[in-house]
């Protein structure tokens, strides 16, 4: 690259040009200087600090957003736990350290292996967990051995800690840890493996919210990992307060009137749509999921027939029995098949198309009019009066009070449950309608089938003359100093018209259910306040086979064919609050075993 | 003929090899951090190829368009840039990065518009001081109206803020004002004029000042302002001679902060050592001194001026980057040209080479 040309009689110009060449050559031996500076004569100097450099990025936390009951009552927080990890590159003999280990934490040799192979994704400088939510005791033997055990860290995790023993547990959800599939998604860019994620429910639907910002931490550690100083930090910021529509007193009441059975229990507020209390029974506890739960636990808890994981509120569908009686005593009215003083001759049966329908008093109600086919629940009355409607009429008028469809509960895993129709049947069957389907589905069994949920907005507008809501469960959302990012306000989805006599007559009904000699519902009475109602006890369907493997036993039915009892009610019964509907699973009778939960309630509630 | 195929050849090469050690020490420098963010290690490798190849096209592009056409769009194209630059501080057009805004967000792209400025400010000066031939020794026809172009640059530059772009675009604009005869007469008072300016910028601005006495001093506060600095340091330190080898090094793992953008060449310097950094640092060189060489022989003014705005663009944007790695000058958030991780800054280089180029080759068909 010689530049063959003589300096003298070169341009002006070109003598500018020449003179950066050799600027630009001058700077290039400076630099050259400089590097040999650095990598040669100060290299040894360089690399000791290097080793010395033993500063380490550890991630802070965010505590994750707390999650409190309408009144401002913690339910779901965190508490700090200890946690267990070794820094791989810093061990040099991993039996040593794991017999040690071993004896001081409690657990298997073979244990500690999985877990540390666990972590072979991780790059080398992150810390694999040994062990969670260690006790104190634990931490400090740890601590106190820790010059024998090098590369072991022992750190502070917040971790979920549930002051409501896991009665939100179906409406919260719980945690785990995150997923390679989760971590593969945009949306979980900021996550690293290790962190736990909300895997169902609340915790899930708004992980956005209730994660926080993680903060950073650099710091000095010696040859050991302890912590020498603190050289930079950023702190984390907490996630966002949900306020749930839940009051826990209430939500206390629902859950201990179940005792040791199973179902499902919801009130909601009859003006808002605001579930104050949702109760599935049996519940599961959260906190083993905190921690990360064993796969024996797991197994265990998904084999369970009485399905502890399931939200029954929203997920469980029941035939409705005789609380679906009240929308074909509506329909009847607004139809005028049948007026509130219409007489059906109850003398214990009834037949259509060569059947034999049973009304569930074998002796008969007599001569039985609107009101006292409410109170006593006569069958024969609504097999009457439903035959005349017809299904189709039935069936427009029980999806108008959001029965056979979603009733929108803002959180996932809500089931739409069956209303029955002529179009219905044939879509799905390919068959034809019979009019003894149109019998038993107006006693609401058969097809007919509901959540507790749906009952529950079902009975609300009746309560409130006809506005169908739609079920909310977050009240207000803030972020932790206070701003408030989201407010929930009711959500009509529709109202629906009825002539105001047609309403008098079945509330009227529904109160006698509760209050009159010979209800049905005398279970959920209360001195002080008129509770209106409408029991039910819906058959559990039983194929062939298994009324042969099982016998009767001392005239018991065996548990799993016992009749689920219902009960949906409202308070008060003069200017309605709160409406409430109750399943119990297998619990024979509607009045007496499912009675017993809105009085609890309401009881609660007006005290 | 054989001068032409000469030239060509090394500087084609030169570009070539930076950015493959570029391609190469970004997937290296990014790899973990990437996995671990994006859940793909790949993340920056697959945009830096992308970023290479459309680079690459449009040099392609440039060496075979006719680089005195450019004198017609040269006004143009600054005028667009200096639009876009102030697009940036449109929310929502502009992306705040770590308190600057420097980025510009289009549908399908992110732009750095201070490296589509540098750029055009030198093909806007290449014409402009062609043009005014002798009047260029003038105050108010040569000197003032560029100060004026100059001083409207910087003031935008250093609103996003982004100083280091500030500097080099005033060092080359000076210099290409020199070499085209602008007097030291009205130069040297302009300098000693803003370095009172200068002095209130830096110390004016807390993270500036602290950067400056960093490096006055790094091991004063080795775990704050001085780390940048140190982990760098500590990067050459520990690559030696031969280096750690392509892959090994740990400095990137987090002691430095930026090893695939600004600190990309600290990582060379811990994984391939003395002989690496070498071999880059000398690749530069011989690249300035193909630009100059390809100013000295071509007798269009234009080119000249332009081959010259160009090799010291490059050779001054890459001389800034290297100091601030070895602790020689303040950190500034500079890239290195072909090697650095970044779009932008990459395609405008091989543009760059890519007008060098068609003047090598015009002054290969002149002899």
């Amino acid at each position: 690259m010689g530049l063959d040309v003589k300096w003298i009689e070169l341009p002006a110009v070109q003598r500018r040009f020449l003179f950066y060449s050799a600027a630009a050559t001058l700077v290039f031996l400076l630099l050259l200087l400089r590097l040999w500076y650095l990598q040669v004569i100060h290299y040894e100097e360089l690399q000791e600090r290097s080793v010395k450099n033993r500063t380490r990025v550890l991630s802070l936390e965010a505590p994750r957003g707390p999650i409190y009951d309408r009144n401002g009552v913690l339910l779901v927080d965190n508490r700090p736990s200890f946690q267990i990890s070794v820094m791989r590159q810093d061990v040099e003999n991993r039996e040593l350290l794991f017999d040690a280990l071993s004896g001081l934490l409690g657990i298997e040799k073979a244990e500690l292996e999985k877990r540390w192979d666990a972590g072979r994704g991780f790059p080398i400088y992150r810390p694999v967990p040994l062990a969670t939510d260690v006790s104190r005791e634990v931490m400090e033997k740890i601590q106190e051995h820790s010059v024998d055990l090098p590369g072991i860290l022992t750190e502070v995790r917040p971790i979920r800690d549930y002051l409501d023993q896991g009665s939100t547990a179906h409406l919260v959800g719980y945690l785990g840890e995150i997923t390679e599939e989760e971590l593969a998604r945009k949306d979980f860019a900021e996550y690293r493996a290790g962190d736990f994620v909300g895997k169902t429910a609340l915790e899930k639907s708004y992980e956005d919210y209730l994660r926080g910002h993680k903060g950073k931490r650099l710091v000095e550690v010696d040859v050991q990992g302890k912590l020498l100083r603190q050289l930079q930090m950023e702190t984390s910021s907490p996630g966002n307060k949900i306020f749930l529509t839940i009051d826990r007193e209430l939500q206390r009441a629902t859950d201990e009137a179940f005792g040791d059975q199973s179902g499902a229990a919801v009130a909601i507020d009859v003006h808002s749509g605001e579930i104050l209390a949702m109760a599935s029974r049996p519940t599961f506890d959260p906190a083993l999921f905190a921690k990360g739960i064993g796969s024996d636990e797991w197994r265990e808890m998904i084999h369970d027939k009485r399905h502890p994981l399931q939200n029954k509120v929203i997920a469980g569908q029941y035939p409705p029995g005789s609380t679906f009686k009240m929308i074909v005593a509506l329909a009847a009215l607004r139809e005028g098949v049948a007026g509130e003083k219409r007489i059906v001759d109850c003398q214990g049966d009834f037949e259509v198309g060569g059947s034999r329908y049973r009304c569930w008093k074998k002796d008969g109600h007599g001569p039985t009019d609107l009101r006292k086919a409410l109170r006593e629940s006569c069958d024969v009355w609504f097999y009457q009066v439903g035959l005349e409607l017809g299904i189709d009429k039935l069936s427009q008028a029980a999806r108008e009070f959001g029965l056979g469809g979603l009733v929108g509960y803002p959180l996932p895993g809500e089931r739409a449950g069956v209303i029955p129709s002529q179009e219905w049947k044939r879509k799905n069957f390919n068959k034809p309608w019979y009019a003894g389907e149109t019998v038993i589905a107006s006693i609401g069994q058969g097809f007919v089938l509901a959540t507790p949920l749906q009952l529950a907005v079902m009975t609300a507008a009746l309560a409130n003359n006809g506005t169908v809501l739609k079920p909310q469960v977050i009240q207000k959302i803030e972020d932790w100093q206070g701003n408030v990012l989201f407010d929930s306000q009711p959500e009509i989805v529709r109202r629906i018209d009825y002539d105001p006599q047609a309403w008098k007559a079945v509330r009227d009904g529904l109160i006698a259910v509760v209050n009159a000699p010979r209800g049905t519902g005398h279970a959920a009475r209360l001195d002080d306040i008129t509770v209106a109602g409408k029991t039910g006890t819906s058959q559990v369907v039983r194929r062939k086979s298994d009324e042969e493997e099982e016998e009767e036993v001392n005239g018991d039915i065996p548990y799993r064919f016992r009749p689920h009892a219902l009960f949906v009610a409202y308070a008060p019964a003069e200017k309605p609050d709160i409406a409430v509907a109750v399943v119990v699973e297998h619990g024979q009778s509607g009045g007496r075993a499912a009675g017993r939960s809105p009085k609890r309630l309401f009881s609660v509630t007006w005290n | 003929m054989t001068f032409r195929r000469d030239v060509d050849a090394t500087l084609l090469l030169i570009t070539a090899t930076l950015t493959c050690i570029g391609v190469v020490m970004v997937y290296s420098s990014s790899a973990i951090m990437a996995a671990e963010r994006f859940n793909d290690g790949f993340y920056f490798l697959k945009r830096q190829l992308a970023y290479a190849l459309t680079g690459c096209l449009l040099m392609i592009g440039a060496a075979y368009f006719k680089y005195q056409n450019w004198r017609k769009i040269a006004v143009f194209s600054l005028l667009a840039s200096i639009v876009l630059l102030s697009l940036v501080f449109i929310p929502g057009l502009g992306v705040r990065v770590g308190g600057a805004m420097r980025w510009l967000r289009l549908p399908g792209l992110t732009l750095q518009p201070a490296e589509l400025v540098k750029l055009a400010l030198v093909l806007y000066l290449a014409h402009s001081l062609t043009r005014k031939k002798e009047k260029v020794r003038s105050l108010s026809k040569g000197y003032l109206p560029y100060m004026v172009v100059l001083g409207l640059l910087l003031g935008m530059l250093l609103k996003q803020p982004d100083l280091g772009s500030a500097m080099i675009i005033a060092g080359v604009a000076l210099a290409m004002l020199i070499v085209a005869g602008v007097r030291w007469l009205y130069i040297l008072p302009t300098i000693l004029m803003t370095l009172p300016v200068l002095y209130f910028l830096v110390m004016q601005v807390d993270y500036r000042r602290r950067r400056i006495m960093a490096f006055l001093d790094p091991w004063d506060d080795p775990f704050d302002t001085g780390f940048q600095i140190i982990q760098s340091l500590v990067a050459f330190g520990k690559g030696g001679v031969l280096g750690q080898g392509l892959g090994i090094g740990e400095q990137k793992l987090f002691y430095l902060p930026e090893a695939h953008t600004d600190f990309i060449f600290s990582v060379i310097g811990e994984e391939l050592g003395l002989i690496g950094v070498l071999v880059v640092a000398a690749l530069f060189l011989l690249l300035v001194l193909c630009g100059i060489r390809v100013a000295l022989l071509c007798q269009d003014p234009f080119g000249r001026n332009l081959a010259f705005g160009l090799s010291l663009l490059l050779g001054l944007e890459a001389f800034v980057n290297l100091a601030v790695c070895m602790g020689l000058l303040p950190t500034k958030g500079l890239a290195l040209p072909f090697i650095s991780y970044g779009g932008t800054s990459l395609v405008v280089s091989l543009v760059a080479v890519g007008i060098l180029l068609n003047i090598s080759h015009s002054v290969g068909s002149q002899t």
